[in-house]
């Protein structure tokens, strides 16, 4: 059986992948499906970031949306004890969602009373 | 070796209970029912909460009606007081992530009706997602 020599860039949606040059770009090799590189989608690391916090944020709102519900039961189902229970609840969620909101602007304040060099 | 506009590992379908909630959602077997899922389970909570407040109802007269002494007063105010209480919150917990989505986000809906974005379906002019699920 003959040996087959598979080239990345002979594959479609490949071209321009060729592990054999010496500049490699990897854009070019990985692919999200058939035939999308990852750097026509990706071209940052901060479109994946973005990405992810705005999926976050829409989650978050969701779990507080549950943990209210869930304190409500609380209250419901065992009176006394669980009304402090439910406070808890209630406030971890609040405090939880507006930390997580107010991140960004957290590591704003850092920069610019730092100067560092955060890419915000 | 497969070919090459044909995946290696094929394709998985949708087990067949997880297949009804996708098509509820509109986008038909393709569409993410999870969140038409929890919406069911939330709305399911919200029956038996209220059943359950009916229940304590119940059995609070029940208590009341059976005490001979004062004691039972105290503590048949605190089920009826707590039960509503309860109730009252489930019922608002609606209006509240409805509020918290106005004033966070400016828009009521962002988690009564969230979206799911992915990196191609952010319009790059305005930065918001193009497609609901």
């Amino acid at each position: 059986m003959p040996e087959q020599h598979l080239l990345a860039a002979d594959l479609p949606g490949l071209a321009g992948c060729d592990p054999s040059k010496l500049e490699l770009n990897l854009n070019d090799c990985y692919r999200l499906g058939e035939s999308q590189k990852v750097g026509d989608v990706y071209d940052t690391p901060a479109t994946l970031v973005n990405i992810l916090v705005r999926n976050a944020f829409v989650i978050s709102g969701i779990l507080i949306f549950i943990l209210i519900f869930y304190a409500g039961w609380l209250f419901i189902t065992n009176e006394s004890k669980g009304k402090e229970e439910a406070k808890g609840v209630m406030e971890a969620a609040v405090v939880g969602f507006i930390m997580m909101f107010a991140a960004y602007w957290i590591v704003q304040i850092i920069k610019v009373v730092t100067g560092a060099d955060i890419l915000l | 070796m497969p070919p090459a506009d044909e995946s290696v590992f094929g394709t998985v379908s949708p087990p067949p209970g997880v297949e009804q909630f996708n098509i509820a959602t509109g986008a038909g077997v393709e569409g993410i029912g999870i969140l038409v899922f929890i919406s069911v389970l939330i709305r399911l909570a919200t029956v038996v909460a209220g059943l359950y407040v009916l229940f304590n109802f119940f059995t609070a007269g029940f208590e009341y009606i059976t005490a001979g002494d004062g004691k039972a007063n105290q503590k048949v105010k605190d089920k009826l007081t707590s039960s509503v209480l309860g109730l009252v919150i489930i019922v608002a917990s609606y209006v509240i992530i409805g509020v918290a989505g106005t004033v966070f986000f400016g828009r009521g809906d962002y988690f009564i009706r969230p979206t799911i974005c992915g990196p191609t379906q952010i319009d790059e002019g305005t930065g918001s997602c193009i497609a609901r699920p």
